[in-house]
C-alpha cells in the first residue's frame, strides 16, 4: 500500500472513530481483511500501544510502523490527531447544533455501532476463526474483559501478565 | 504532546520487531491476542454502557448493539456503512433522550 493510499485509510477510520480503540474494527475490515498487515501484526499493534505512553489511540501508531517504518508511523500519528484538531474549532462554532435532540441521538447511534462492532472484533481476536483456541487463551480473554470493564489493573500489568503465561503455556 | 508518547511507540515497535520472529515472541503472542481481545470487549462494554438509555428504550440500543455485532461477525458488509447507518437511524429515532453527562455524550 503506498504512503498516501495508506494515510487516507487511517483518517478516514480515524474520523469514524469514537474513542481511542473505535477504529479498530474499521482498520481490521480495511488493513487485515485485505492482506496488508496480519491479524498478528494488528494484536502486536495493540499490546505495544497498551504498554506505551500516551493515549489509547496510539496504537495505531504502531501499526502505521509495522506497515512503513517510521514515515508509516509518522503517517499514523498525522491521520490519527487531524480528524479532532478538526472537530474541535468546528464545535466551538455549531455548538448549538451539537446540543440538539438529532445530534445527541448521531452520537448515540454512532457509539452504540462502534460498541457492537468493538464487540465482534473483541470476541474476533479471543476465538479467531479458523483456528481452534485453547482453554487458557480464553479464560485470559474472559479475564482480560473483566479487569478492562472494571478498570482497576493499567492495561500494561494485563498485557504483561498475559505474555508471561503465553510464555508458560503457549509454548 | 502526542509526538514524545507516539516516538516511544514507534521505538518499541521498532525493538519488538527484532525479535517477532523468535519462538518466545510467538509464544508471548499466543498470550497477549485473547488478552488484547479481551481488553477491547471490556472497552466496548464500557462505551456501549454509557450510551445505552433507560427503561424500554435500552431495548432498541441493545438491538442496535446486537445488529453491529452481527453484521460484522455474519457479514460482508463495510464496518464504515454500519456506523453510517446507525448514526442517520440514531439522528433520526434514538435523540429523544439528551446525554446528560460528559460520560453519555462522549461516548
Amino acid at each position: 500500500m503506498d504512503p498516501l493510499t495508506l494515510f487516507l485509510v487511517l483518517v478516514k477510520d480515524s474520523a469514524l472513530a469514537l474513542g481511542g480503540l473505535g477504529s479498530l474494527p474499521l482498520l481490521r475490515q480495511d488493513l487485515v481483511a485485505t492482506g496488508v498487515v496480519s491479524d498478528a501484526q494488528l494484536v502486536e499493534a495493540l499490546a505495544i500501544g497498551r504498554l506505551s505512553t500516551g493515549p489509547n489511540g496510539l496504537w495505531i501508531v504502531s501499526l502505521g510502523y509495522q506497515m512503513a517504518g517510521p514515515v508509516g508511523a509518522a503517517l499514523a500519528l498525522v491521520a490519527s490527531s487531524l480528524p479532532p484538531l478538526v472537530i474541535l474549532p468546528a464545535t466551538a462554532v455549531a455548538r448549538r447544533w451539537l446540543l440538539s435532540v438529532p445530534f445527541a441521538g448521531l452520537v448515540r447511534g454512532a457509539a452504540l455501532a462502534t460498541g457492537g462492532l468493538l464487540c465482534a472484533t473483541g470476541v474476533s481476536l479471543v476465538l479467531p476463526p479458523g483456528s481452534a483456541a485453547s482453554w487458557w487463551q480464553v479464560l485470559v480473554g474472559i479475564a482480560a474483559a473483566v479487569l478492562t470493564y472494571q478498570g482497576r489493573l493499567h492495561p500494561a500489568i494485563v498485557v504483561i501478565a498475559s505474555a508471561l503465561l503465553g510464555l508458560l503455556l503457549g509454548r | 504532546m502526542m509526538v514524545p508518547a507516539a516516538t516511544i511507540t514507534a521505538l518499541m515497535t521498532a525493538a519488538y520487531s527484532v525479535i517477532a520472529d523468535q519462538p518466545l515472541a510467538h509464544a508471548a503472542l499466543a498470550g497477549m491476542a485473547p488478552a488484547t481481545g479481551g481488553m477491547t470487549l471490556g472497552l466496548a462494554i464500557v462505551l456501549v454502557r454509557g450510551a445505552l438509555r433507560h427503561g424500554s428504550r435500552a431495548i432498541v440500543d441493545i438491538a442496535v448493539v446486537a445488529l453491529a455485532f452481527a453484521v460484522l461477525l455474519l457479514t460482508n458488509v463495510s464496518s464504515v456503512g454500519v456506523i453510517v447507518g446507525t448514526a442517520t437511524f440514531g439522528a433520526l429515532f434514538l435523540g429523544r433522550e439528551r446525554p446528560t453527562s460528559p460520560e453519555g455524550a462522549a461516548e
